[in-house]
């Protein structure tokens, strides 16, 4: 089976700082791959090649047999492919509910026109997004916080929240970005459960980065270490975890060991 | 007792004026932080083309007279469609290449065609105010000393309808909760598929239109329209979207109500000559000291 992500030796500079050094990687389908590093390695730039906020100083992105690096950021989504941040980016002013609905924007048919002459096509429409919205906000376990403000939401269910805003895109790649910083261990063995669900009941194909060693290597089939810019280890979990040089790269931190954040 | 009412239904009528034109400062800078100077010119352009339209049927036909409800519509729509399309090139031509540029930029191509538009008009009309064909019916309800001319009442309950109408596009439909999405994070909204280019250009077509309908109808209440007429109306609506608080749809909405009320109670107890003054003062002393508007809650998240 061809990958279904493949990132082509991707350099990207800012003006004399090279962030990322020519990686290269691949995803298959229906995996849940893995990106660490300590920190600076690259991995959110990574993250941000990929889904178009910065362009690659070289180097190409492929996605289901298209080239996707030069697309704008609106051509990501229809393109398939969806993500989450960091520092958590929800529309903080608007409703859980809301949050989910936007995500679906693109597979709505309605144009100006007709949310104001509002036929039953449209009336119909809105009404099955707003049933599927209501679902996904249960898969990610926000059954009935549905009108609460984002910004009110608790920290771990915000993290839901963009989970659901993700998956309502409809992405056949999802792109997770530190699902569980912050969370106290029974917030984050609860994402693991979920995240496991997106791929095993939604069958979706993950790529996430993580600090949590035990995250990583509890969820992931295939890792890619990033160290100063450049990839220095891939494989199984088990495999990265031998490598001298992922060993080297973390050498102090104690990050391999335990699960230590920085 | 009665006088205390004709001040606030007087005031009502203007700050919903207010209110309609506000929106379209606060909407532009929700989406792209950035005060659209030329929005009080729209506002002038939605006068003319009302003007125009009721000067051709006056010449042309009797509508105005036998069919007033049509020509005072379609005066309405014109206003609407002209100010639209010059929203649209404008945000084209002057603001959109402007999207990356400092701040400072695109507010001063604003300007730019604010100085541009109302000198267009100055010289199409030879700098003469143009006087409108009277299509209103004189007259107006009388309650005890309170009068409120019909002309007055059309004017409070059509601002109403359009601040209905365009909260429930905000809150109820796609487009809105697009535009309210790129306000709150434009990246973010990118990155879930909204086309933000696009949904800019919606913003200011909703905006013009409203002002454009608001000039139309405003130009009727005063039975003129000049080249300069946007200006003082433009600059009040700015101001009452920062006493609500810049970027807020319902603050633009109050602070358009609470600027025309609270002008209208200074014509009484100050002096009719200050009005302005008033108007002009609450704006600084709200920049002063609540920058983030009279209703609007402080948000530090907001840049």
């Amino acid at each position: 089976m061809p990958p279904l992500l493949s990132v082509r030796n991707v350099t990207r500079r800012f003006e004399g700082l090279t962030a990322l050094n020519d990686v290269s990687m691949e995803v298959e389908p229906r995996t849940i791959a893995g990106v660490i590093g300590p920190n600076g390695a690259g991995k959110t730039t990574l993250f941000n090649v990929l889904t178009g906020f910065y362009r690659p100083t070289s180097g190409e992105v492929w996605f289901e047999g298209r080239r996707i690096d030069r697309l704008p950021l609106h051509g990501i989504a229809a393109a398939g492919i969806s993500r989450t941040f960091q520092n958590i980016r929800l529309f903080a002013n608007m409703t859980a509910i809301e949050n989910v609905l936007v995500g679906q924007h693109i597979h709505l048919k309605t144009n100006f026109a007709t949310a104001i002459v509002r036929p039953p096509s449209v009336t119909r429409e809105e009404r099955s997004a707003v049933k599927t919205a209501v679902e996904l906000l249960r898969f990610a376990g926000l059954t009935r916080r549905e009108n609460e403000l984002a910004r009110n939401l608790a920290y771990g269910e915000q993290r839901r929240l963009e989970i659901a805003r993700a998956l309502a895109v409809r992405p056949r790649l999802l792109l997770l970005d530190e699902p569980t910083a912050g969370m106290n261990p029974g917030e984050a063995a609860g994402m693991i459960k979920l995240i496991r669900a997106l791929r095993d009941d939604m069958l979706m194909t993950i790529v996430l980065i993580e600090h949590s060693m035990r995250v990583v290597m509890g969820v992931c089939e295939r890792i890619t270490v990033l160290d100063h810019g450049e990839k220095i280890s891939e494989g199984r979990p088990e495999e990265v975890q031998q490598d001298r040089r992922v060993i080297e790269a973390y050498l102090g931190t104690g990050q391999i060991i335990t699960d230590g954040r920085a | 007792m009665e006088q205390w009412i004709q001040l606030f239904i007087d005031g009502t009528t203007i700050g919903g004026v207010y209110a309609v034109i506000a929106l379209g400062y606060t909407m532009v800078y929700g989406v792209l932080r950035m005060i659209n100077f030329a929005h009080g010119e729209l506002f002038m352009m939605g006068a003319f083309a009302g003007f125009y339209t009721l000067d051709a049927y006056q010449q042309h036909s009797g509508l105005n007279d036998s069919l007033p409800v049509f020509t005072i519509a379609s005066a309405i729509v014109a206003g609407m469609i002209t100010a639209v399309v010059l929203a649209v090139v404008m945000e084209r031509i002057a603001y959109r290449p402007l999207r990356h540029a400092p701040r400072l930029a695109p507010l001063i191509s604003a300007i730019g065609v604010s100085i541009f538009l109302r000198n267009v008009m100055l010289r199409v009309t030879n700098a003469e105010a143009q006087v409108y064909p009277r299509v209103f019916p004189r007259g107006a309800i009388e309650w005890g000393d309170v009068s409120v001319s019909y002309i007055r009442i059309f004017l409070l309950v059509l601002s109403v309808f359009f601040l209905v109408l365009l909260w429930l596009f905000i809150e109820r439909t796609k487009m809105g909760m697009s535009i309210r999405a790129v306000a709150e994070d434009r990246d973010t909204a990118a990155l879930m598929g909204v086309n933000v280019d696009r949904t800019i250009v919606m913003t200011f077509v909703v905006g013009a239109a409203l002002a454009g309908a608001a000039g139309a109808v405003y130009g009727m209440f005063v039975t003129t329209a000049t080249a300069g007429m946007g200006f003082i109306p433009g600059i009040k609506a700015f101001t009452a979207a920062v006493l609500g608080g810049i970027g807020s749809v319902p603050g633009a909405m109050a602070g358009g109500y609470f600027l025309g009320i609270t002008e209208s109670l200074s014509t009484k107890f100050i002096g009719a000559q200050y009005k302005d003054v008033v108007a002009f003062v609450l704006l600084v002393l709200v920049l002063i000291f609540r920058p983030w508007g009279i209703f609007g809650k402080r948000e530090d998240k907001r840049a």
